[in-house]
């Protein structure tokens, strides 16, 4: 009996050390879309290391999915996130710091300066970016010969764009959307960066802020300007005043999906969005077409500043994807490895290429598929002159109220209603003495 | 402690509380979450940022905000309109006729409308979103095949109807239960008291207005109780069908409470409209149940 018990004991201790020493299967959050590159590197890790990757892909609005998996401590392993949060997530103490990892990367040399300096935040760093991006106004090149305007299309400033879109609207009746706008808080932070904050950092010159939404040497959030006022002006004309742009697009069940489908099948005129598009209409549409048919079917224009003096001549925003490992996470060790094996070189610059993103990393940029691109590299005056969002952290609070104020604009409010609620809401959140007025 | 006058029962009270207790503690689970909820309302917790990690108690700042600032009673209205015509005069009132009107009907045809009036409420809410979002866009159904035909131009009804639009879709989606229960409830009815009616000269709107509505009484409480309830706390299709848009057209109490939560950041703020949305109900369903009570003295 007793012999019995020994045995049962050893027997019940070798199957507690077998559990213990498995680790358990690494989670992945990402948003849909990036199933080619990442499902062959699951298959890849899972191959080598024996150990099983779950992921959840999530189709939209993965910011407020990851946020709440954090805040409640059922993040994954691996996220996917937009790289504006890093600093947000980093002071809540979500983000692992990888400063460790990549000091033994022999990948890491090959990123490119300014975008580690996003990702690292007081010196360590936070998250590895994939991808970046440049915003521009894209155009229908059949919808402009109809209306007998003039190509190459580079507008100099707002009115020519707003002109533009008025000689659509009276050639062309039937083009509900002349000019796309992203508006409102459906659309999320794409209101914010492809719309709002392109036209802000055209609307005046960039002394203390004037053309921001924070004042970084003050370290103060702007809740009045002049340039947030005409910004707001220009919602109003796209929207009320001149009717350049109907409502539905911005709010249907499926905004991107309709918006891209609406695009391709010839519903909108001018677009105010990202270089992504290029290749993400087709998908949305799913139509395979060759470089040389996209071309004849749009083109962009760089995203001009509204003339006044000091004003930058066209504006440009980048952001971009991060991956990162979460903090609670207990196997960094092989969130790491997995990560790794995502973002092996050749397979990362086949895969850029192909979905017609700005590579983040120069063996990427030097790959024969990249090279061969000749609408990727035609992004580089962009590139080279582009800037970021005010990505301090409480910005994600700040953009929800900007798209707020958007709202407000298409209900009828006016601009001194709207810029009032929103440095309420700054002053609410921030407190007085961190928000300035700019006359 | 337990009182009953059974001996075994008073003898062993102790196994009856153990045996109670998953109840306790499922019914203190809703209380936890509650009592979280209020806590976190007077707080500026966040989910984002120091105020997630270090929130501070900040008394009764996000209820003074819910009347100073802009957004929650525009909401409270918006929310009060589309309960008031989606759920009340929508769901109650269409389903309240239609097993009044289908009570004596052929079956044929009360199965037909039966059938129609189940696969609304059965079709997921996302669903039903994506399906009155295309009847509705202006190459939908709704455009090509009744208002142009009639002369129409073409209408962008998301853009100029939203309200009118979710309203209407939801009467569409909830008209099934309030129907069932009406006429589960006619059924109750006994023939006699309405061929009385009949004998002694009453029309077909005396019979409803003096005979059936005043012996429904009860029921109709009951169930704008539950419809109220859940209308007012409705979420999935107006968010999938227009986010709260265009602007904030039809931005109810549940959409500004995530928005506020989830896309601003504020918990605490959130949790303050939840509270304040769980008050106006609680003060609703009061009416209510206060109603049904006279029905039956």
């Amino acid at each position: 009996m007793r012999r019995l018990l020994i045995l049962g004991a050893t027997a019940l201790t070798a199957i507690g050390s077998f559990a213990s020493s498995a680790i358990a299967d690494v989670t992945v959050t990402y948003p849909s879309g990036w199933e080619e590159l990442l499902e062959p590197a699951f298959r890849q890790f899972e191959s080598e290391t024996g150990e099983k990757v779950v992921s959840v892909v999530v189709p939209k609005d993965i910011d407020q999915r990851l946020v709440v998996d954090f805040a409640g401590g059922a993040a994954s392993d691996v996220v996917v996130y937009d790289s504006y949060r890093t600093s947000e997530y980093t002071e809540s103490g979500y983000l692992a710091d990888l400063t460790g990892y990549v000091g033994n990367w022999e990948d890491w040399p090959l990123y490119f300066g300014s975008l580690k300096e996003i990702s690292t935040i007081s010196g360590s760093v936070r998250g590895i970016p994939n991808y970046t991006d440049v915003r521009m106004l894209w155009y229908n090149r059949a919808i402009f010969e109809q209306a007998g305007i003039e190509e190459p299309w580079k507008p100099v400033d707002w009115n020519e764009v707003l002109d533009t879109a008025e000689k659509i609207k009276a050639a062309l009746p039937e083009i509900e959307y002349p000019l796309y706008f992203p508006v409102g808080t459906k659309m999320g932070e794409a209101t914010t960066m492809q719309g709002f904050y392109m036209a802000l950092l055209g609307a005046d010159a960039s002394e203390g802020g004037r053309n921001r939404l924070r004042d970084w040497n003050e370290g103060v959030w702007i809740g009045d300007s002049p340039a947030i006022r005409k910004v707001l002006g220009l919602y109003q004309d796209i929207f009320v005043e001149r009717g350049l742009s109907a409502r539905e697009l911005y709010y249907t069940p499926d905004v991107w999906g309709d918006m891209r489908r609406a695009f391709a099948e010839g519903k909108i005129g001018i677009m105010a969005n990202g270089s992504w598009e290029y290749r993400s209409v087709w998908r949305a549409v799913g139509t395979e077409k060759t470089p040389a048919e996209i071309d004849a079917f749009m083109a962009w224009a760089p995203f001009p500043g509204d003339g006044s003096e000091g004003a930058p001549e066209f504006s440009n925003i980048s952001g971009g994807w991060n991956f990162g490992i979460s903090e609670q996470s207990t196997q960094k060790d092989a969130a790491w490895k997995l990560i790794e094996t995502i973002l092996d070189g050749p397979k990362y610059a086949a895969w850029v290429a192909k979905q017609g993103r700005v590579a983040v990393r120069r063996d990427a940029l030097e790959a024969p598929e990249y090279k061969a691109d000749a609408y990727l590299s035609s992004l580089s005056p962009l590139l080279e002159r582009t800037t970021g969002r005010d990505t301090y952290p409480g910005y994600s609070s700040v953009s929800a109220f900007i798209q707020e104020a958007t709202a407000a604009i298409l209900d009828g409010q006016s601009i001194d209603d709207a810029v009032g609620a929103y440095r309420t809401s700054l002053e609410d959140e921030f407190g007085a003495d961190e928000v300035k007025v700019i006359q | 402690m337990i009182a009953t006058s059974h001996v075994w029962l008073r003898r062993s009270a102790a196994p009856l509380v153990v045996g109670a207790l998953p109840a306790i503690l499922f019914i203190m689970l809703f209380g936890v979450y509650a009592g979280w909820t209020i806590a976190v309302s007077f707080t500026d917790l966040a989910l984002l940022g120091r105020k997630a990690i270090e929130p501070s108690f900040v008394g009764f700042d996000n209820y003074v905000r819910l009347v100073a600032r802009d957004g929650f009673l525009g909401a409270v209205w918006t929310t009060t309109v589309f309960t008031f015509f989606s759920a009340i005069v929508g769901q109650c009132g269409i389903g309240f006729l239609l097993a009044v009107i289908l009570k004596g009907g052929k079956k044929r045809l009360r199965g037909i409308v039966e059938f129609s009036l189940l696969f609304g409420w059965l079709a997921p809410d996302v669903v039903a979103a994506f399906m009155w979002s295309a009847l509705a866009s202006p190459d939908g159904l709704l455009n090509t095949v009744i208002l142009r035909p009639l002369g129409f131009e073409r209408v962008h009804l998301l853009n100029l109807y939203a309200m009118e639009l979710v309203v209407i879709s939801n009467i569409w989606k909830g008209t099934a239960w309030s129907y069932l229960l009406f006429s589960a409830a006619l059924d109750t009815v006994s023939r006699e008291v309405v061929e009385a009616a009949y004998v002694d000269g009453a029309n077909a709107w005396q019979r409803l207005r003096y005979v059936l509505v005043p012996l429904l009484r009860p029921q109709i409480a009951t169930n704008l109780l539950l419809v109220t309830i859940w209308t007012y706390a409705f979420f999935s299709l107006i968010w999938a069908l227009t986010g709260g848009g265009p602007g904030r057209d039809t931005e109810v109490l549940s959409i500004y409470m995530y928005k506020q939560a989830f896309e601003v950041g504020k918990l605490g703020y959130g949790s303050a409209i939840a509270i304040a949305m769980m008050l106006i109900v609680a003060g609703l369903s009061v009416l209510y149940v206060r109603q049904g009570k006279d029905a039956l003295r």
